[in-house]
Parts: structure tokens; sequence; C-alpha cells
């Protein structure tokens, strides 16, 4: 047993059938010495009846029944009653009476002689054995010893019926499987926001209320990936990156970096601060700012996922091995703009950052891209998207 | 002939000894052991219908449940003798033998990932049969445990019928949820006492 658990923690390990039977046996033992854990234990269980007993009702079905009688027919009376069964069905009364007739008969034996014993009747003796249950026809052939052949067609059968278990436990496993499957198929219906994609456009160019241009087949695939990922259809194997603490993995030249906090919480705070914090503007602001790049119609496709916004980039709109700092805002009143840093590749790059239902806000989101290339060009470039593409 | 079922009441899970419905239980168990087959279907009348639920419940197949729940009472039948009213209360006796069967099904199914994704999946579709389910059975004694079970905190419910029905291991969940094993394992502890205190405080 290891010392870390305390007897609160046993007890509900025990009350769960999570003990080995060494240690099982070792609490038991424990628990016959002390009315506190027996109380403890108690509670615990009481706490677990009321959990099964508010499992949805179902009726057995009545064959369930006949097979419980069989078995308990086959099976006869329980093991503790053996005494009772015994003395029920006669053998005990016959077991006396036979006791009985040998002190009688050694008894006689001390005063006559065997021929003498032979031929004494002993009428209590035959009124008794009169209700026994009737012996066997034949009791040697119900014990003879079975032949080969027959122990090798018993041994057959056996591992027939072993193998046929086995499948059927793999089918019912297999059906579990896809109920369970099926059930959160079912969740995810009820989802109507489970997955929403959004578009930015540059928003010097459009101010988001142009139609978004058509994505590249690189972004088409990197986000096709991401989704592919995201549902877990791929696998999302990644490493964390010792600095800065984001993970990051590449997948068929598409490079993914997650921005989110290291355990993955999304409580709206930069995995890593920026040095410095890119100026955040209203929309109608932003057709005068002069620091607004002006690309030739970039766009980034996005996906929101439950607690976090995928966004795709690629050299339309992040210059390839470039400092970035992302920085995204509802265009609401009060909602903060938060940012985080990582370093673009040469490849296409899918990033992930942590998203609340209430970051867009009424209007939309802003995304602010600022670039740092390697021969110290800066660049500022912002992208819309509606809150309701 | 298959006995008639029980309708179960408020009073069936009181661990109290006074209970009358713990009493009749533990009657009719005695009863059990000294071989009394009458005794044993009036038990099977009283008990099938919360025993047989619980089952499907945990194994989400009702083949195997029903190879369980014969299982599970033939287990009564034989050890009849070996439940000690002092240790525990009736049902919590047979409901402690069913489940472990159900365990032993699950342990023998194909070892789970019980990573994060597992875990919601799980949750998902433990919520699902919870809700979704249509309860023409649904009696007052499910109702109240339903209610004790749903005034949970989220994290608290989801931990004990993990454990619980699904049998997933203090560990496992540590390791699915993220969060420290301690805070798992009182997590399902006060969970267990809770569900007890709100059912003994609907009985006050």
């Amino acid at each position: 047993m290891p010392d870390f658990h305390s007897p609160e923690d046993e007890a509900t390990l025990y009350v769960l059938g999570e003990l080995t039977i060494s240690e099982r046996a070792e609490f038991e033992a424990r628990m016959a010495k002390s009315a506190e854990l027996r109380q403890m234990v108690r509670e615990l269980e009481e706490g677990m009846v009321v959990l099964a007993a508010g499992a949805p009702r179902r009726r057995p079905p009545s064959e369930i029944w006949s097979g419980i009688e069989k078995a308990v027919a086959r099976d006869g009376k329980p093991e503790a009653a053996w005494w009772r069964i015994f003395w029920r069905n006669g053998w005990a009364a016959a077991a006396l009476c036979l006791a009985g007739w040998l002190l009688y008969a050694i008894l006689l034996s001390g005063r006559n002689n065997a021929k003498t014993l032979a031929i004494q009747p002993t009428p209590v003796h035959v009124a008794i054995a009169a209700n026994t249950s009737p012996a066997p026809e034949h009791p040697i052939s119900t014990l003879r010893t079975p032949t080969n052949g027959e122990r090798q067609l018993l041994q057959v059968r056996a591992e027939e019926i072993n193998d046929l278990r086995l499948r059927v436990a793999a089918m019912a496993q297999e059906t579990n499987e896809l109920s369970q499957l099926l059930a959160l198929e079912r969740a995810r219906l009820g989802e109507t926001n489970r997955i929403k994609f959004y578009q930015f456009t540059s928003a010097s160019a459009s101010n988001g209320e142009a139609a978004a241009p058509p994505l590249s087949p690189v972004m088409q695939r990197a986000m096709l990936i991401s989704i592919g990922r995201e549902l877990g259809v791929l696998p999302m194997a990644a490493k964390t990156h010792p600095a800065s603490g984001h993970t990051a993995s590449t997948m068929g030249g598409i490079d993914f970096v997650d921005l989110r906090t290291p355990t993955g919480s999304s409580d709206n705070q930069p995995a890593n601060p920026p040095p410095t914090q890119p100026a955040i503007q209203q929309p109608d602001q932003l057709q005068t700012e002069s620091q607004v790049a002006d690309l030739s119609e970039p766009s980034i496709p996005a996906f929101v996922s439950g607690d976090k916004l995928v966004v795709g980039l690629d050299p339309s709109t992040v210059p390839a091995n470039s400092s970035v700092t992302l920085s995204f805002a509802g265009t609401s009143f009060g909602v903060h703009p938060t940012s985080w840093d990582f370093a673009m590749g040469q490849n296409p790059t899918v990033v992930t950052i942590p998203f609340s239902a209430n970051y867009f806000g009424s209007g939309g989101g802003l995304l602010t891209i600022t670039t740092v290339t390697g021969t110290g060009i800066s660049n500022s470039s912002q992208f819309f998207a509606p809150a309701n593409p | 002939m298959e006995p008639v079922e029980h309708q179960t009441t408020r009073s069936d899970v009181s661990g109290d000894s006074l209970s009358p419905e713990a009493h009749e239980d533990t009657r009719l168990l005695a009863r059990v052991a000294e071989g009394d087959q009458g005794g044993f279907a009036a038990l099977y009348r009283r008990r099938s219908t919360l025993i047989y639920s619980l089952l499907i419940r945990m194994l989400v197949n009702e083949m195997e449940a029903q190879e369980v729940m014969q299982d599970a009472f033939v287990h009564i039948w034989r050890r009849a003798h070996q439940f000690d009213s002092g240790r525990s209360s009736p049902m919590a006796w047979m409901i402690m033998i069913a489940r472990g069967l159900a365990m032993d099904r699950l342990r023998a199914r194909s070892r789970r990932k019980a990573g994060h994704a597992a875990y919601e999946r799980e949750i998902a579709s433990l919520e699902l049969e919870f809700k979704g389910r249509q309860q023409p059975d649904r009696d007052e004694l499910a109702d109240v445990c339903a209610s004790a079970l749903n005034q949970l905190p989220d994290e608290q419910a989801h931990a004990v019928q993990l454990a619980f029905i699904r049998g997933w291991t203090h560990e496992e969940i540590a390791h699915a949820t993220g969060e420290p094993l301690g805070t798992v394992k009182a997590r399902i502890r006060r969970g267990l006492l809770a569900l007890r205190k709100t059912l003994k405080d609907y009985h006050a």
C-alpha cells in the first residue's frame, strides 16, 4: 500500500474496487478493528447506492429470471446452507442412523459373534432410509472416468466456447465504441457553433464588407489539415518550444504553432508577451491610418472551435523568416486586445490562439499582424472579419 | 415464472438499519442464505430493475448487461450467507456484487486510451445516456437520486460517474483532465459523500 493514501482515499478506492487483492485484504483487516473506517466505508457505499439508483430505469427481460432459475437449480442450494440441505434431504438422518447402527453393531459385537450381528434387523434404520432421496440406478456409470477421446472432445469444445466468448466480447466492445461515437456525434450536432469559419480581409482595403478573395491551394490544404487535426482525424503530435513554451509541429509542409498557454487553458493571457503592444484601432479609424499595409487583396482564413481561434498565414500576409506579433481584439467596447509572439518560417503557418465567444463582440474581430524581417523592416497590417460571416 | 416487479421507494437506499426497506432486504437475504427460493424470487422482484438499470448504464450493451445480471443474482444466491448487515446495507452489498462483475467485463474489453479526447467522449456519452433516454419506468427513487447527481458541481459529477459507472481509475481521470491526483481523489470522495447527504436531507 503506497504511503500517500490517506484512510479516506483508501476507503474510496476500496468502495470503487480499485485496491489490489493484498491491499484489499489489508484494508479489510484494519476495517475489522476500526469502527471509524467501517463508518467511512458505509457512508461512501451509500453515496454509491445513490449513484446506482439514479440510473434511468430499465426493466430486465423475463429471460433473465428464467436463466437465473435454471442456474440456481443446477447449482443447488447456497454454500452456507449445506448443513440445512443435508438435513432437509434426509441425509443427516440417514447418517445419524448409520452411526447409530454402527454403534449398535460395535456394542453388540462385544457380546455376540459376527454371524449374529449380520442377521440383526434394525427397524429404525429401514424406516428412516425410506425418507432419503432415491439413489441413482447406475451410480458407477455416472462417475466413470472419461476416455481420452472424450477428454479431447471436451477440450476442443472448451476452446471453441472460449473463442466464441472472446469474439462476443470483441463485438460488444465494438458496439460500445460505436454507440459512444454515435452519442458524441449526436452531442456535436446539438452544438450549432462547434466550428465556425471566418475570413479576415485587409481592413484598409475593404473594411470587411467586400467579398473575400479565394484562398490559394496551399492555404486551402493548410486549413483542411487543421480541421482534420481539430476533429481528431489527423494526429496532433507537437513539440514544446523550450524558450517560448509554445507547441509547434510540421505536417505536409505546413507549420502548426499553438500559442495558447502550455497547459492549454483559455484564460486569455498571452503565452509569450510581446515586447511592444501594437496599437489597435476601431474599424472606423482604419481607413486613415498610414502604417496599415496595402497588400493586394490579402486574406486570412480562420475558424473558431470551442476555446480556440485558428488562423492560416502565408507569405501574402506574413513575410517568411520574420518575427511576428499577432494581436486580436473584438470591435465591441471593453474588449481588450491580447497579443502573442512567434517566428514565421518558410512554410505556410497555421496559428492557434485562445478564444472566447465574447471576443468578437457585435461588430466583428480585428487581427493585427506586426512583422519584423531579418533585415529589420517592420510592417503592420490589420484584418477584419464580421462576427456573423 | 418471472417475479412481479417491486416499485422502489425513497427509503430503499437508506443505510439506516431501521429503514423498513433495508430491513426487508436483510430478511430476504437471510432466507436466501437458507436456500429459500421463494425468498430469492422476492428479492429479485424488489431489486432486479435497479440493478439491471445500473448494468445497462455501465456496459452500454444489453446482451452483456443481461449476462452480468444473471451472474450477479447467481452470486447473490451463492454468497447470501456472507452478507453482514453490520457492515453494509443490503442494497450496497448487492450493488457491489453486480458492479464488480460489470467491472470485470469492462476490464476485459480492449484497453482504453484515457486521454482528454476519451474523457470528453465519455462525458458526452454519459450525459446523453442520462438525459436522453426515454424513461417509462422511472420511479420515485430514481428521480431523487438523479436530482442528487444533478446538484453536484459538474467536475464532481463527471468524476464520480467516470469512476463508478465507467470504471476509470483515479489516475486515468487525473491524466485525462490534467489535474493533480489528490484533487481527483478528493473530488470523488466528496462527490459520493455529497450524494449520500443529499438523500439523507431528503429523508429528513
